[in-house]
C-alpha cells in the first residue's frame, strides 16, 4: 500500500484526526507554561518545537489525504460534497470563535489578580521573592514585553491553525466513518482520484492555456524569490548598522526578525511551486504520449524538486532547532548559519524553479505542436 | 408559525438501492449517470442525505421511475 493508501485508510484518517487534535491542544496548553529551566520565557523550547513541528507535519498529511475534497473547485464537487465541506468549515469557524472567546474570558479573569500579585510581590522586590518558586519565575517571564508578544503570537497562531486544520479533521473523520462501511474493493474505488482532463483533442487548447498560466506563475514566483530574498537579507543585515545600531546587540535579532518570516515565505513559494508542478504533470498525462523523453524529464525534475524541498526545509529547521534552546541570541554563529541556510534555500529554489519553468515551456511547445497537427494524443 | 426545528422535520426515505438493483446498475454507474461522486450514492441510500430536487429528478430519469416512487416522506 502506498502513502496515499495509508493516509486514506480508515485507521490512517482517524489516527491523523486524533493526533492533530492532541498535538494542537498540547501546544495550546504549552504556550501558558514556562519552563523553570528556561527563564527566557516563551521561547520555542524543544518540547514546544516538537509539538509545533508535529502539528505542521500532521496538518500537511491531513491536507494531502483530503485534498480531493478540500482543494477541489466548487464545480468539480457534487452537492453533497459541497455541503460536507461547508458544514466542516462552519463548524471550524464555530470552534475557533468559541476557543477564542474562552481564551479571552480566561485571560481577562486571571490577568487582574495576576498583575496585582506581580507588582506587589515580584516587581517591587526586584527579584522573585523565592527563586525556586515556579510561579515567580513564570510571572517574571510572562511580564517580559517580548515574551508577552510571543505569547499573544502563539495564541493567534493556535487560533489560525485551528481555523485551517479543524475542518480537515471533521472531513477526515467523516470520510473514515464512510470508508468503514465499505468493502475493500469499494474503498479503493472511493479513494480514486477525481477524473482529470480526458484525452479528447478538444481539451488540448484548454490544457495549453493552463500550461501558459503555470509558466507565467513560475516566472512570477521565481522573480519574487530571486529579487526579494537578497534584498531583504541585505536590509536585515545592514539596516540596523546603517541606522546607528550596535552590531553585537542588533544584528542577530534583526536578522532573525527578517530572515525567519521570509524564509517561511520563500518555503511557501517553493512548495506552492512544487504542487503546481504536480498539477501540470497530472494534466499533461492525458496529453503526452506515454514514456516520452518529456515525461522522463519531468519525473527527474519532480524528484529534484522534492530533494531541494527537503533540503530547503531541513536546514532552516535544524537552524531553528539548534538556535531555539540557546540563551545567547546574539551568537554570531547562529546568524552565519541562518545566512548559509537562506542562501542554500535560495539556490535550491532558483535551480528548481528554472528547471520547472524550462520543462513547462517544453510541455507547452509539445502541446502546441499537437494542436497544430491535430494529432490525437495516446491514452495514458 | 415559523420553521420547525431540525429534529421535527420529516425525513426522506430513499428507494434508490432497490431501483438501482432493478436497473442492474452499480453505485459507480449510477453516480456517473447522474453526475455525482460515488460516495454520494452511499449517503443517499443509507438515508443520511436528502438530495436536491434537481438531483432527485436526475435519479428518476436514470432509473426510469418517478421521483415519488424513489423518494417518499417518512411516515411518523
Amino acid at each position: 500500500m502506498n502513502i496515499r493508501g495509508v493516509l486514506g485508510s480508515v485507521a490512517g484518517l482517524r489516527t491523523m484526526a486524533i493526533a492533530v487534535c492532541t498535538a494542537t491542544n498540547l501546544f495550546f496548553v504549552s504556550i501558558f507554561v514556562v519552563s523553570p529551566n528556561d527563564q527566557t520565557g516563551f521561547s520555542l523550547g524543544p518540547l514546544k518545537f516538537t509539538l509545533f513541528t508535529l502539528m505542521i507535519a500532521l496538518f500537511v498529511a491531513l491536507r494531502f489525504a483530503m485534498k480531493s475534497l478540500t482543494s477541489a473547485k466548487d464545480e468539480d464537487l457534487d452537492e453533497l460534497q459541497l455541503k460536507l465541506r461547508d458544514d466542516a468549515y462552519r463548524l471550524g469557524y464555530l470552534v475557533v470563535r468559541r476557543v477564542g472567546l474562552g481564551a479571552l474570558i480566561a485571560i481577562s479573569l486571571v490577568s487582574g489578580p495576576v498583575i496585582r500579585f506581580y507588582y506587589d510581590n515580584v516587581a517591587r522586590a526586584g527579584l522573585a521573592p523565592n527563586n525556586s518558586s515556579y510561579f515567580s519565575i513564570a510571572l517574571k517571564a510572562w511580564f517580559e514585553p517580548a515574551n508577552l508578544m510571543i505569547f499573544v503570537q502563539s495564541l493567534l497562531f493556535v487560533l489560525t491553525f485551528t481555523a485551517y486544520c479543524f475542518p480537515l479533521v471533521i472531513l477526515a473523520w467523516r470520510q473514515a466513518n464512510f470508508l468503514a462501511t465499505l468493502t475493500a474493493d469499494e474503498r479503493l474505488a472511493a479513494m480514486a482520484v477525481s477524473p482529470r482532463l480526458d484525452v479528447k483533442a478538444s481539451n488540448l487548447q484548454e490544457s495549453a492555456q493552463v500550461i501558459a498560466k503555470h509558466v507565467l506563475r513560475f516566472r512570477l514566483q521565481l522573480s519574487v524569490v530571486a529579487i526579494g530574498w537578497p534584498i531583504l537579507l541585505s536590509a536585515a543585515a545592514w539596516g540596523p548598522y546603517l541606522s546607528g545600531g550596535i552590531w553585537s546587540n542588533y544584528i542577530m535579532p534583526a536578522g532573525f526578525a527578517f530572515a525567519i518570516p521570509f524564509m517561511l515565505f520563500t518555503l511557501w513559494v517553493h512548495f506552492a511551486g512544487m504542487f503546481k508542478q504536480r498539477v501540470i504533470l497530472n494534466e499533461l498525462k492525458s496529453l503526452a504520449v506515454s514514456d516520452t523523453s518529456l515525461q522522463k524529464t519531468y519525473r527527474t525534475v519532480h524528484r529534484l524538486a522534492i530533494a531541494t524541498g527537503v533540503f530547503s526545509v531541513a536546514l532552516p529547521v535544524l537552524s531553528v532547532a539548534s538556535a531555539a534552546p540557546s540563551t545567547n541570541r546574539y551568537l554570531f554563529g547562529g546568524w552565519v548559519l541562518a545566512l548559509v541556510c537562506s542562501l542554500g534555500t535560495l539556490a535550491a529554489q532558483t535551480s528548481s524553479f528554472m528547471v520547472a519553468d524550462r520543462t513547462a515551456k517544453r510541455f507547452a511547445t509539445d502541446a502546441a505542436k499537437l494542436i497544430a497537427t491535430g494529432a490525437e494524443p495516446a491514452a495514458s | 408559525m415559523g420553521r420547525k426545528p431540525k429534529s421535527e422535520e420529516a425525513a426522506v426515505v430513499s428507494q434508490i438501492e432497490r431501483f438501482r438493483g432493478l436497473a442492474g446498475m452499480s453505485r459507480q454507474e449510477l453516480a456517473d449517470a447522474v453526475g455525482v461522486h460515488y460516495q454520494t450514492i452511499g449517503y443517499i441510500e443509507r438515508g443520511e442525505y436528502s438530495p436536491s430536487l434537481v438531483l432527485a429528478l436526475k435519479f428518476a430519469k436514470a432509473l426510469g421511475a418517478s421521483v415519488e416512487d424513489i423518494f417518499q416522506l417518512e411516515e411518523n
